[in-house]
């Protein structure tokens, strides 16, 4: 199967984190101002463990205001996230100013192996929030 | 008298079969060959009302003899809709990217989002109970359609159907509310799961893999 985009994946990402930092940037005052408690995890809140994403609003609305150490002690996998948009980003302004044609498309086999090494990741980011939560 | 069994053959002797070049297997709709590199054949959709995929020709066989272009034989397009250009003889297949299901999907919430400002600031129990029924009969038979025609309201103003899998049928209203209910899953992971189309090959959902869904351009 070969899907043909636009925009490879990467950038995709990066355009949705953008997005999740500029939220991010007025989360606390949308929060204090209509007294909110955040966004609940469904996973955390019915068993009182935490799921792989845990601490993605943390993370990025610390991110936001600079905080990069906070951000990586509530989740690692944002700060990865954001290592790849940074350098994602000159790549997509290229490509949204058209100077770089669209991304070839990606074979069936490294889309599994792009797979297997996100998957070990996003494990690896689940060990250490139930590390943080204090399950293991 | 006995039954003698049947008269012997007195038609001509057998010529072997007819010669002349052969022509090839039959091919009919959906006769196309698989993609060599997918062992389950690219989703193809079946033929609905007017649309038409035409069968596989196979590779080019030689230099043009024929006719002059007498234009489209069969009228106004029928093959796939845009499956999007060819590159380097691979083809490609095009699904409804992450961003216009967001958009369908506020389409179909603005209605109860409306209904919840309305319930929310209505001193009136009665008033209240009123609109708090028409948003849940506006729920369920926002998810009717989308079973039933593949379409819910915010899906046909932007042009998408949700078709299964492997019938490229809408899946039944029954199976548009166990989708529903599959939702949870990707609730379950801090959301994460709505964002799956972002980088799935076919652009699912953790419910819409679980309910073998795929959402196409309309």
């Amino acid at each position: 199967m070969i899907v043909r985009r636009m925009y490879s994946v990467p950038e995709h990402i990066s355009m949705l984190s953008a997005g999740a930092v500029a939220i991010g940037a007025v989360y606390p005052a949308i929060m204090a101002h209509t007294g909110g408690r955040g966004i609940p995890c469904p996973l955390r809140a019915l068993t009182g463990v935490p799921c792989p994403f845990c601490g993605l609003t943390t993370a990025t609305v610390a991110l936001a205001h600079g905080q990069w150490t906070a951000a990586a002690g509530a989740s690692p996998l944002v700060c990865l996230v954001a290592v790849m948009v940074a350098g994602t980003a000159p790549l997509l302004a290229a490509r949204l100013a058209g100077l770089v044609p669209p991304p070839r498309p990606v074979s069936d086999r490294n889309r599994r192996r792009i797979s297997v090494a996100v998957g070990m990741i996003v494990a690896l980011n689940w060990l250490f929030e139930l590390h943080r939560f204090g399950f293991i | 008298m006995a039954y003698q069994g049947p008269p012997p053959y007195q038609g001509p002797p057998y010529q072997g079969p007819p010669d002349g070049p052969y022509q090839g297997p039959p091919q009919g709709p959906h006769q196309r060959p698989p993609y060599p590199g997918t062992p389950q054949g690219p989703y193809q959709r079946p033929p609905q009302g007017p649309y038409q995929d035409q069968p596989y020709q196979g590779p080019y066989q030689g230099p043009y003899q024929g006719q002059p272009y007498q234009g489209p034989p069969q009228g106004p397009y029928q093959g796939q809709p845009y499956q999007g250009p060819q590159y380097g003889g691979v083809p490609t297949y095009q699904y409804s990217d992450w961003i216009h299901r967001v958009g369908a999907y506020l389409i179909d919430v603005a209605p109860l989002f409306v209904v919840g400002i309305v319930v929310g600031i209505a001193h009136s129990f009665f008033v209240s109970l009123i609109f708090w029924l028409a948003g849940l009969a506006y729920s369920i038979w926002n998810r009717w359609i989308l079973g039933g025609q593949g379409q819910s309201i915010g899906k046909r103003v932007l042009g998408m159907q949700l078709l299964s899998e492997e019938t490229g049928q809408p899946i039944g209203t029954l199976n548009a509310f166990l989708r529903d209910i599959c939702h949870f899953v990707d609730s379950v992971i801090c959301y994460v799961g709505y964002l799956f189309p972002l980088w799935d090959a076919k652009r699912q959902t953790l419910a819409d893999k679980i309910m073998r869904t795929v959402v196409v351009p309309a």
